[in-house]
């Protein structure tokens, strides 16, 4: 906002943002709040949005029942190695889209754009049957190799970054007699750093919450993942507020890492002053 | 053009090759054995044929909920009791199970024994995907020994596709407390859904429009909702070969417009009143319904939730013909017809645990669901957790127990019903009359196609 | 675009590899799956066009078809609108715009568990908030996700979807915004440039790519909608009334339920063909309002 907007506009912008937020915020608010009730409170007519009393039970109780170390451990090896594998390599492929004139270069971003669409319920088993052939079920591979070699959203979202940027970079750079490679890593990786924020958020989230991966390619019980250990708790008889205590657990970390990444969405090259 | 064609050869080829490992693979362990006491005659899986007796067999058995659902008693004993059977467990979360068991049938890595929905293991049956119990159970087993319910998977022509895992039948539940306090006289054994409805009417407490305590939990789901409701006005939901649809007899159509009646006229609760208040048991164990047709199961919550609930079971009442119908639903185990000789041996041998003294008294203890065996219902007898009154479940099964219709394209059909009944009877967005002949026209259809 | 364009065939060599090794097989089997019958079990026995036909001729498909473009058509828009106003305003110098972008970004990972049971009360026809809320202005209580119409329900739907999804398009856009020079924005003060002013002229024709793809990563989404239906329904087992299904739903059922991958994998790929000539749909139009720089 400039300093010249008037106050009642200032007001109202205000009124809006708290509103929304509110709406935004509120079933977070619920989770983690009937993650703290008693079984009996839950029920409770009316709602209580602070419960009465404040109860860890439930926490505790997914901690007995869950490996929580082990599979804590584990799922931040998947993700971490997820997350090097996809900006690496997202934003390497983008790079090779966004700069390079080349014969094909058309037919791969269509297909870049296709592959987000292609049906995942029905492409899935061969999938499988694929890493099956490769002699990797009961591994991390199926769940960790394909971040490795550039996911469409990705690419997508480093592409649509990149060219964006000013185009007087690359020439620039190329008369200092800067390689590609030079220049990709020497000058555009840094100034990508908000989309790269984003890309890690977003494949931090991907990579955590995915259950259905875990599921099917694992099966001993030592290498499952926090979120798959902690769809156990759903079991026939479902008691909510112990559920939510497992959301809330596999929700924290998420929220822990868009903090941390927070900031760099914000520290774009805006601060560079690079296009007069 | 012809480089192109070429690749598609090669993605043709590709693909037939991919397929055919999907499904013939093992074609070796696919031989069907005619009679499961022959001595397995080849080791097909074993690496080292051992020398001494018994030989050692392996055997995977898949546990949809872990042991929340599966005692690790039973299996902790099975494999102490049996050492010649390496054993090992793969579990997945419960509601998640059918999607890593449909990816492992399809790529043949499926484990040797595991249980599923009942219906779900008819479909299999009929897919192939199931061994036949039949000739094992006459050879090792003595049906008399067992309650009727053993036979859930059994289809018109004599094939058993599984064993039930555990029975779970359905019984009116009442709260104490609200009979009590509205003088109305406590259910029996010997109601009707008349009486039912009469007395639901009774115990209703409305202030203006809002109703405060409703007589009876009107759901919409098959076993406890619409089903019982059809079936206690004489209506049936599919005929006795299970290949006729029976939605468009007038007695269906009574059964299904008394639940709407009641929803509608606010005795029998609501979608809304339910979900707002945290589902069906809360309100039930809550007081804010005099009454419920609960699950056997659900005891197990009703005594941890809400231990100082006041309550107890009678049969579910009868219908207009005098005789009772008791829903009941089961999860069945059944073996892979892919298993190896060995293993499908073994896997019996687990199944024949599973039905011997010991772990079906477990089970009966555990309260989660009842045995098939006979001699562990005197568990029961002893019995000082509610409710007090389990004659209400078990002997309501053996008098009256029926399946949800259950036959190999149960899946299928059971859909389009709920759809339609959801329409009917929680939206009320449709006439009872017209979701029916829907699901009627849509029923026979699937059927047709799966004769 | 630059003359050394061997390059290009290395920098794209991952995303390359990708595609022959898991991408072609698993799209020409379920292709080859959908002239087939299929139960995942038995070898697929080919039946040529029959599961197209038949899926043709079913009211079910087209109801789902005409319901996922109605959810779009509401969804998209809004989605994108929402999107780049709020992060239009938390780039602003805001009090408190760190928390407000927390709270704005919590949707998307409030998982479904949480925020189906929260929305299906919220959505309570006698019980619910929103219609309490509307009951102090007189208004009748409102039936949304349960409404006679298909309509009102896919736009309720739609509305949450946005709540969801608003926050991931916020942050694309945020990031984009960074690319918008200070100096810019401050020359533009001094011309004294208004704030809507700033937004249309100079903002907005920067991130104009970052807009596309949002616009089309939301469109995409919006045809594969079918978790939030299963959040806010219950389940594919509460069984969700007809008119309110789309196309995935039916996939979803088909495969992992019913088990008939063949009709199952034809629904699939009819609906990426439509999702397919949506985008280049879109595509064609990128040119006029996509400012690359």
């Amino acid at each position: 906002m400039t300093k010249s907007t008037p106050l009642p506009i200032k007001m109202i912008i205000y009124m809006f943002l708290i509103v929304g937020a509110f709406v935004m915020f509120f079933p977070f608010i619920w989770m983690v709040s009937t993650s703290l009730k008693t079984s009996g409170a839950v029920a409770a007519m009316p709602p209580q949005l602070i419960p009465n009393p404040i109860d860890f039970g439930n926490f505790v109780e997914v901690w007995n029942k869950v490996n929580f170390a082990r599979y804590t451990f584990n799922s931040f090896l998947i993700v971490t190695l997820d997350m090097i594998g996809a900006l690496l390599s997202c934003s390497v492929v983008a790079f090779g889209l966004a700069m390079f004139e080349f014969k094909g270069r058309a037919t791969i971003f269509i297909i870049m754009l296709a592959t987000l669409m292609i049906p995942g319920q029905v492409t899935m088993i061969p999938t499988y049957f694929i890493w099956k052939q490769f002699g990797m079920l009961n591994t991390y591979s199926p769940l960790i190799i394909p971040s490795f070699l550039a996911g469409a959203f990705g690419i997508f979202l480093m592409h649509q970054y990149i060219k964006s940027l000013p185009k007087e970079l690359y020439e620039s750079a190329v008369i200092d007699g800067c390689s590609p490679p030079g220049i990709f890593a020497r000058i555009y990786l840094p100034l990508c750093k908000p989309a790269l924020a984003a890309l890690g958020v977003f494949t931090f989230m991907g990579a955590w919450n995915n259950t259905l991966g875990p599921l099917i390619y694992l099966q001993s019980k030592e290498l499952y993942t926090l979120p798959l250990g902690i769809l156990y708790l759903k079991s026939e008889n479902v008691n909510q507020a112990l559920l939510m205590a497992g959301a809330v657990i596999t929700t924290m970390p998420v929220v822990a890492v868009y903090l941390i990444a927070q900031k760099q969405f914000v520290q774009g090259i805006a601060s560079t002053g690079m296009k007069g | 053009m012809k480089k192109r064609s070429g690749l598609w050869m090669m993605m043709l080829a590709l693909v037939l090759v991919f397929t055919a490992c999907s499904s013939g693979g093992g074609g070796s362990k696919n031989t069907p054995s005619t009679s499961p006491s022959s001595a397995p005659s080849s080791g097909t899986e074993s690496a080292a044929p051992s020398e001494k007796p018994p030989k050692q067999l392996s055997l995977t058995i898949g546990l949809p909920g872990s042991y929340e659902v599966t005692k690790k008693e039973i299996i902790d004993k099975f494999i102490e009791t049996h050492p010649h059977i390496t054993v090992k467990i793969e579990d997945a979360p419960w509601g998640d199970f059918t999607s890593k068991i449909a990816t492992q049938i399809a790529g043949n890595t499926m484990p040797d024994v595991w249980f599923q929905e009942n219906a779900a293991i008819l479909g299999y049956g009929k897919r192939g995907v199931a061994e036949d119990l039949k000739p094992y159970i006459e050879r090792d087993l003595n049906a008399s020994d067992y309650v009727d319910a053993l036979f859930s998977a059994q289809t018109s022509d004599g094939k058993v596709w599984g064993i039930p895992h555990g029975v779970n039948s359905v019984a009116l539940a009442y709260n104490k407390s609200v009979f009590e306090a509205a003088n109305v006289d406590l259910p029996t054994d010997d109601w009707t859904y008349a009486d039912l409805i009469e007395a639901a009417k009774k115990l209703t407490i409305k202030e203006g429009n809002n109703v405060k305590q409703f007589g009876f939990i009107g759901t919409a789901s098959i076993t406890t909702g619409w089903f019982p409701w059809i079936k206690q006005a004489g209506g049936m939901v599919l005929d006795d070969t299970k290949t006729k649809s029976m939605l468009n007899d007038p007695k269906t159509l009574e059964g299904l417009s008394q639940l709407r009646q009641g929803i509608q006229d606010g005795y029998f609760t609501n979608n809304d009143f339910l979900t707002a208040n945290g589902g069906a048991l809360e309100v039930f164990a809550t007081g804010k319904s005099a009454m419920y047709m609960m699950q056997y199961s659900e005891q197990v919550s009703m005594n941890s939730k809400f231990p100082d609930a006041d309550w107890d079971v009678v049969k579910a009442p009868k219908a207009v013909d005098g005789k009772r119908y008791v829903p009941f639903v089961t999860n069945s185990w059944l073996i892979s017809s892919r298993a190896s000789d060995d293993s499908k041996e073994a896997a019996w041998q687990f199944l024949k645990f599973y039905l011997g003294e010991e772990a079906q008294t477990i089970l009966a203890e555990s309260g989660s669901s009842l045995p098939v065996k006979q001699s562990a219902y005197t568990v029961f007898d002893n019995s000082t957790t509610k409710p007090l009154n389990k004659k209400g479940f078990t002997e309501g099964v053996a008098e009256g127990g029926v399946t949800l219709d259950e036959n190999a394209s149960w899946a299928e059909w059971r859909l389009l019903v709920q759809q339609e009944v959801n329409e009917a009877i929680v939206q009320g967005n449709k006439s009872v009359e017209d979701a029916l002949a829907a699901a009627h026209k849509g029923v026979q259809q699937v059927l047709d196609e799966n004769k | 675009m630059r003359k050394q364009n061997y390059w290009g065939y290395i920098f794209t060599l991952p995303f390359v590899i990708n595609v022959v090794v898991f991408l072609i097989f698993p799209v020409v089997f379920s292709a080859y799956i959908s002239f087939t019958q299929y139960d995942l079990f038995n070898a697929p026995k080919w039946t040529g066009l029959t599961n197209w036909i038949n899926m043709f001729n079913k009211d079910e498909f087209w109801i789902s078809m005409r319901n996922v473009f109605a959810f779009a058509l509401i969804f998209v828009p809004l989605q994108t609108l929402f999107a780049f106003l709020i992060a239009f305003l938390l780039n602003q110098a805001l009090r408190a715009k760190s928390l407000f972008r927390l709270m704005y970004f919590m949707p998307v990972v409030t998982p479904w568990l949480a925020g189906g049971v929260v929305w299906a009360w919220m959505f309570n026809h006698q019980y619910g908030v929103i219609n309490w809320f509307l009951g102090l202005f007189n208004i009748d209580p409102v039936h949304w996700i349960d409404n006679k119409s298909w309509l009102v329900v896919m736009a309720s739907i739609a509305i949450v979807n946005v709540w969801k999804g608003v926050g991931q398009s916020m942050i694309i856009l945020l990031a984009g915004m960074q690319n918008v020079p200070k100096e810019v924005l401050e020359a533009g003060q001094i011309d004294g440039a208004s704030g809507w002013k700033q937004l249309t002229h100079i903002v907005f024709p920067i991130v104009t790519p970052m807009v596309y793809m949002v616009v089309i990563l939301s469109t995409i989404s919006a045809f594969q909608a079918f978790d939030i239906f299963l959040g806010l329904f219950g389940g594919i087992q509460a069984g969700i009334p007809q008119q309110s299904v789309v196309p995935n739903l039916v996939v979803y059922r088909d495969s992992f339920v019913l088990f008939k991958m063949g009709p199952a994998s034809a629904m699939a790929w009819i609906l990426f063909f439509v999702i397919l000539v949506v985008t280049l749909f879109q595509r064609y139009f990128e040119k006029r309002w996509v400012h690359y720089d």
